[in-house]
């Protein structure tokens, strides 16, 4: 009886892990999308947690023409878990330049996240690296 | 009575069970779910809220994540197919083994980024599950958890500060027994009806929390119904130095002592690594001896901190003063989780349930968080002083324990004091 009690159990674990691995399975790449095409850069030069930083991001499609009305969200976040990310919309100024201002809270490395809402809906998601002293 | 006993067992079990769902859950995250750690349920329970849970549970009650533990329950279930016929070795029968993995599994955590790697952690816990059920289908007892098992031998030793032990309620009923079935359990010729002690603790003799995974086999094999758990004040058991059934004397075991040593000096360079004072230090090794990559950095600084740093700091002359090095090392490494736990602790809430919470609400702010981790250190550093003269009268030794004390608290206090760097290995990055 307990072994049959243990090979159900083990079965069950088994078979629900393989169903459940398509919930779990979202690794695509899609998001990193070729929709649009990202140049970044930063003021000042060296990041520091002591002062803000200007974030200064252009957006262009394929053909290279700069993007103008899309919406990016942006969230700041360091590659250890549990740590507090920092979020700001970023500001479009001209052409396909979009500014977001972001006082870092640790020194260390951190991702930006940007969530790229273009005109006709599409999301597309990108992703930026830096260190901060 | 006997409906007690069947409770505790159907409580362990589920509580066993609920772990081993859980563990599965997280290496299927790990395996399967987002590639970026803060985005990953995997990294973030395991490296803040696991850790974090681990430490204030012993502090606050007992060893209570080892009787929960999910490896156990898988392993029971096999020891239905399959039973150990052999002991573990009688050479390996100490902490040398346990302490190496220990040290592997820390060096490890900083050499590959385990925080930031979702699949490595899993591929940690699917491990850690192989190797104990191959250990424990291989011998008999519960060899993994008494000699290997990293997070077992980290919670012994933690657990001599607890405020609950299992424990014989009236020794002298203990003193009547012939049949001591706590610690050689109830059995027939093929088959096992009730464990005794896996760890090899005589009830009457057990004296403390160490090397107990408060499985309470003992508890629901004694026939007179004579153990119990009971409260005790934190450190009591290290007031003198008895003879502890399955370990002997503390002062005689330099495996268990030196073991004491790294749990301490561990705790600091667990911290001490997420500082930027670390960092330069590795960068410095590097262009001092001409290397790239950080194993090598790493490996000095292992040394600097696990051998260097004790041995001019130690007087193990005194070394039955050592186990005062407890409470301290202890509170580092609360000090060090509670940052991570309290600051993060609701973090995981977005990721689960995709509903935003606003920043503010993720977490305890510094401010408060910073004076919890120098309240825990300042009360462990009194702890060990307290120790300290309770175990020694010499006024000498005690000067000289209580400067090692002052020593390691100082830096414990100026580690945490510093503005953490989170840095890591970027994962599948680029615009």
């Amino acid at each position: 009886m307990k072994k049959i009690l243990v090979i159900v159990l083990f079965l069950t674990v088994g078979l629900s892990l393989f169903f459940l691995k398509k919930t779990f399975n979202i690794k695509s790449k899609d998001h990193l999308s070729s929709a649009v095409i990202l140049n970044w850069k930063h003021s000042p030069e060296k990041i520091t947690i002591e002062n803000p930083v200007d974030f200064s991001f252009t957006l262009k499609d394929p053909s290279s023409l700069e993007i103008t009305n899309a919406k990016v969200n942006v969230e700041a976040t360091m590659n250890h878990s549990g740590m507090i990310p920092v979020f700001s919309e970023a500001v479009h100024k001209s052409g396909g330049q979009y500014h977001s201002r972001i006082k870092l809270t640790m020194a260390g490395d951190w991702l930006l996240f940007l969530t790229i809402t273009l005109n006709n809906g599409d999301v597309v998601k990108k992703e930026v690296t830096f260190t901060a002293r | 009575m006997p409906g007690t006993k069947k409770n505790i067992f159907f409580i362990k079990s589920a509580f066993q069970l609920l772990l081993l769902l859980f563990a599965v859950l997280l290496v299927a995250e790990g395996l399967w779910g987002p590639e970026f750690a803060p985005k990953n349920l995997t990294t973030l329970f395991v490296w803040v809220h696991y850790r974090g849970l681990l430490v204030f549970l012993i502090l606050l009650l007992g060893n209570f994540f080892c009787m929960s533990c999910p490896f156990i329950f898988v392993r029971n279930c096999l020891r239905v197919f399959i039973t150990p016929k052999i002991l573990w070795p009688r050479k390996l029968q100490n902490k040398w083994a346990g302490l190496f993995l220990f040290i592997a599994v820390l060096f490890s955590y900083e050499y590959f980024h385990l925080w930031s790697s979702p699949s490595m952690t899993a591929w940690l816990i699917i491990a850690y599950f192989l190797a104990a059920i191959i250990i424990d289908l291989t011998f008999k007892k519960a060899s993994f958890c008494k000699y290997l098992c990293p997070i077992g031998q980290f919670n012994f030793l933690s657990s001599t500060l607890s405020p609950k032990t299992i424990a014989a309620k009236n020794l002298s009923v203990c003193d009547t027994c012939t049949t001591h079935e706590c610690l050689k359990g109830v059995k027939t010729e093929n088959q096992i009806i009730k464990r005794g002690c896996e760890t090899f603790l005589f009830m009457p003799k057990k004296n403390g929390n160490l090397d107990c995974t408060f499985c309470m086999d003992c508890i629901e094999a004694c026939p007179h119904d004579n153990i119990s758990i009971k409260s005790v004040t934190p450190t009591e058991e290290l007031w003198k130095d008895l003879h502890r059934s399955g370990i002997g004397s503390l002062a005689a075991r330099s495996d268990l002592l030196f073991f004491i040593v790294v749990f301490t000096f561990s705790a600091l360079l667990n911290a001490f690594s997420m500082v930027a004072p670390a960092y330069d230090m590795q960068l410095f090794l590097n262009k001092l001896f001409l290397i790239n990559g950080s194993a090598f950095s790493l490996f000095v600084t292992f040394i600097l901190f696990l051998i260097a740093a004790p041995m001019l700091l130690i007087p193990m002359r005194k070394k039955h003063l050592v186990p005062t090095l407890l409470p301290l090392g202890f509170s580092i490494w609360v000090a060090h989780y509670s940052f991570h736990l309290l600051t993060g602790i609701f973090t995981f809430i977005p990721l689960l349930t995709k509903i935003s919470i606003p920043v503010s609400m993720m977490g305890m702010p510094l401010s408060i968080v910073g004076p919890i981790q120098v309240g825990l250190l300042v009360i462990g550093f009194m702890a060990s002083i307290v120790l300290t003269f309770i175990l020694d009268n010499s006024n000498s030794t005690r000067l000289r324990w209580v400067s090692t004390h002052l020593i390691i608290f100082l830096a414990a206090i100026w580690i945490m004091s510093l503005p953490m760097e989170m840095r890591g290995t970027f994962i599948g990055l680029a615009p």
